[in-house]
């Protein structure tokens, strides 16, 4: 019952910890899950046979599943937990509404569960991050909305005044990603399970990586920051070390990181100076980033005896360690110089682990460990096992960061080495280079084995942990003083603190300044590419091949954009131009090269030899590492959908003429035909020309054939 | 027109007015954050997550 002491009115409430609590347990369940596919898909790398055999379990479809549950899946719930821990409590009530939040929990469940079947059946938006088909995609923005709903319902009936700088974080991190979903995801639906994005080529491009980037900003750093404000000064009982760092760092770091996307994308078709703001961007990045990691740490100052002895301020202390270098790292590989021998090698892959296993597994297990043995009022059931997931876990990473960098730096200096008498490359044969590397693949599969086995340890600790506690006490009454409504006397920022409708225009603003000064001239400017009148839309059977190539994920180890550079246009040949993507939707430029880059792969082989590579690699390129894909030699390619695929592209601009989409079927099998007498010539069966093999085989012979033709015209002429 | 006008632009300043609104703002952000005598009101800020537990009831009176 609520009381009123001296004017004021005393409230009492409860907290909902049992949200909190799913959350934990879906983030323990899906931590495990995403290693275990992390551990797998390194040991597929490491050898092809891993693989099995099985589309549902192929790297290609595999890799995109590790990826999402490690973000969302994991990360998700991670975030989802703390969050509405520390609001309810810097709030001082319980969160909005109960029935919101169990829609929230089960409804990201659900989502998680339909990527958990989906990707490993193929169907894949082919983007980074953003594979989830258009259904789930629409499934997320609703659950985030509610999410959003509860979160900015709890500030309004909160009975703190001021809202502490981790809720900033997390209204950030709210804003951010709904906008970057939402614009990144505006797709066409040509069936319950495919749509084609509005956006294509260079625009798609920038487009995913300002969200793909931003996906790392502000899924895996900006909440996970406010979690660091809350969880490291709970754990160590002291303020954090400076709070005038703490706004300098949150809004530098929102309005600054938003722009750095395009350093994804340097040396790409991307104009040059889209590229240079990602690159400027990125360096000042360093500048907040470590503001941040400085706050962190020096809050653990004084205090490094408990550091060694408690594990969960092991954790926290290691967590923000790494989130610094891991910070450092990136703005380094974002210099355009850097990024030259850096991008599309495993590098890459070792800088991103560093952030996500050594800031944001290293900051989760931390919260875990702090928040379940205080939810149930008991003390964690051993130490001992804390401690070795900790060495677990930094062993493994330690082995993950350092094979991935010699990986990467050998591959890079390889694919660059022309010798100087004759010009040529040192090592033209691709292959050579994936080879010499396959030894730190073991490397890096062994450090995941490191890291799974110490999270499974820790699953086992928290499950004693709650096992020998008794039931927590949810229906505990605690007691505030309403919100004081009247004028808030404070000035300046202290003042903003207190005004969260205008805190949250304000990060809006500074989120919403770099990401329009980026995108608005791609999306407005209709002549940014200018056309080439000998690029043109695929055909219907190539539009076919196309989605084949996209539902394997091939764009996870082969790129298709030649950087300006000479030892890849010896290897690959000419530099790849804006004009030639305009119809590729979705562009896939890809962002690894564990296999060579595809830009200009049409012509180069025959047709027998894609035939018999995409059976078994081994069989034209000794020492592939690529897996095998026979039901691609089972199953036949949908000819039926084509009228609607080509309908669709028609609507998003295509020029697509009423006859090309009338007949797409009869004129793809045409073109399966006449693919098929070739390969007839050299024993293969005709009947496999309704056969997905096709298809393929017709989109990857399509590859930068336009370009060429137009190079051996040129090349006529000059003669 | 806007493509003209467009085409013809050449302002090359422009980037250094971008540079001196950013450090500017930056600067000016920080010294108002470390003005004098506000030091009071970051820690009291600071101190949020330690306050905010709010009251069990039954110790609510030796509060």
């Amino acid at each position: 019952m609520n009381q009123k002491t001296e004017g004021r009115v005393l409230e009492e409430f409860s907290y909902n910890d049992k949200i909190v609590r799913q959350f934990l347990y879906a983030t323990l369940g899906w931590g495990a899950v995403a290693l275990l596919l992390g551990v797998c898909i390194a040991f597929q790398l490491a050898s092809w046979k891993f693989n099995l055999g099985l589309e549902w379990v192929t790297f290609g479809r595999l890799r995109p599943l590790h990826t999402n549950a490690a973000i969302f899946a994991f990360c998700g719930n991670a975030i989802f937990a703390g969050v509405y821990y520390s609001t309810q409590r810097l709030c001082k009530a319980r969160i909005y509404n109960d029935a919101l939040s169990k829609v929230h929990f089960w409804g990201w469940q659900l989502i998680i569960l339909a990527a958990a079947i989906s990707l490993p059946l193929g169907y894949s938006h082919g983007k980074e991050y953003a594979e989830l088909e258009w259904p789930i995609d629409l499934a997320i923005t609703v659950v985030w909305v509610i999410f959003g709903i509860n979160f900015f319902g709890t500030l309004w009936k909160r009975r703190e005044r001021h809202i502490y700088v981790a809720l900033w974080f997390y209204i950030a991190t709210i804003i951010t990603v709904a906008i970057l979903h939402i614009v990144n995801s505006v797709e066409i639906p040509v069936s319950l399970m495919k749509s084609y994005p509005v956006w294509a080529g260079a625009q798609d491009a920038l487009i995913q990586w300002w969200y793909g980037h931003n996906a790392v900003a502000f899924f895996l750093t900006t909440p996970f920051l406010g979690l660091m404000y809350y969880f490291v000064p709970k754990a160590i009982n002291r303020p954090v070390y400076s709070y005038r760092l703490s706004i300098i760092h949150f809004w530098s770091l929102v309005f600054i990181y938003i722009w750095a996307g395009p350093h994804h994308l340097l040396y790409t078709s991307l104009p040059e100076w889209a590229q240079t703001l990602g690159m400027v961007f990125s360096i000042i990045l360093w500048a907040p980033s470590w503001g941040g990691m400085i706050n962190g740490l020096m809050t653990l100052k004084g205090a490094w005896d408990r550091v060694r002895k408690e594990p969960v301020l092991k954790f926290f202390a290691t967590s923000i360690t790494f989130y610094g270098m891991a910070t450092f790292e990136g703005p380094l590989m974002a210099i355009k110089s850097v990024n030259a021998l850096a991008h599309y090698t495993d590098w890459v892959v070792g800088h991103v682990h560093s952030g996500t296993i050594g800031w944001n597994v290293m900051i989760i297990s931390g919260i875990l460990y702090y928040l379940i043995p205080k939810m149930f009022n008991t003390k964690l059931y051993s130490d001992k096992l804390a401690n070795f997931h900790f060495w677990s876990t930094t062993v493994g990473l330690v082995l993950y960061i350092f094979s991935m960098l010699a990986a990467g730096i050998t591959q890079g200096l390889m694919w660059r080495a022309i010798d100087t008498k004759t010009g040529q490359l040192v090592y033209p044969n691709f292959v050579e280079t994936v080879t010499k590397i396959v030894p730190m693949y073991w490397v890096r599969a062994f450090g995941g084995v490191f890291i799974l086995t110490g999270f499974v340890i820790m699953i086992y600790n928290l499950y004693k942990t709650i096992k020998l506690a008794k039931k927590p006490n949810d229906g505990e009454i605690f007691t505030a003083y309403a919100l004081d409504r009247s004028k808030d006397l404070s000035k300046g920022h202290r003042k903003l603190e207190g005004l969260t409708a205008l805190f949250t225009v304000l990060t809006v603003v500074a989120v919403l300044i770099g990401s329009a000064i980026e995108i608005m001239p791609s999306i407005l400017a209709s002549k940014w590419i200018e056309k080439d009148p000998r690029v043109k839309p695929y055909t219907s059977l190539e539009i076919a091949g196309r989605d084949i190539y996209i539902r394997e994920g091939c764009y996870v180890c082969h790129s298709q954009m030649i950087r300006t550079m000479a030892h890849e246009e010896i290897r690959y040949g000419k530099a790849s131009q804006a004009s030639e993507f305009i119809y590729d939707r979705p562009f896939q430029w890809g962002s690894r090269r564990i296999g060579p880059d595809l830009q200009r792969i049409g012509g180069k082989y025959s047709d027998l030899w894609h035939y018999r590579h995409m059976y078994d690699p081994r069989e034209v390129t000794a020492g592939s590492i690529m897996p095998i894909y026979p039901w691609l030699f089972k199953k036949k390619t949908d000819l039926g959908v084509l009228t609607k695929k080509l309908s669709v592209m028609k609507a998003l601009g295509v020029p697509y003429s009423d006859e090309e989409i009338k007949n797409a079927k009869a004129d793809a099998l045409a073109q399966a035909e006449s693919i098929t007498k070739r390969l007839e010539k050299d024993g293969v069966d005709p009947k496999m020309k309704n056969k997905q093999i096709i298809a393929l085989i017709a989109y990857l012979q399509r590859l930068g054939v336009d370009i060429q033709e137009e190079l051996e015209i040129e090349e006529e002429d000059e003669e | 027109m806007k493509q003209l006008v467009l085409a013809g632009f050449n302002w090359t300043h422009l980037t250094n007015l971008a540079l001196l609104l950013f450090l500017g703002l930056f600067v000016s952000m920080l010294i108002w954050i470390f003005r004098k005598d506000s030091g009071e009101i970051y820690k009291d800020a600071a101190s949020l997550p330690f306050l905010n537990e709010a009251s069990k009831k039954e110790d609510q009176n030796e509060r």
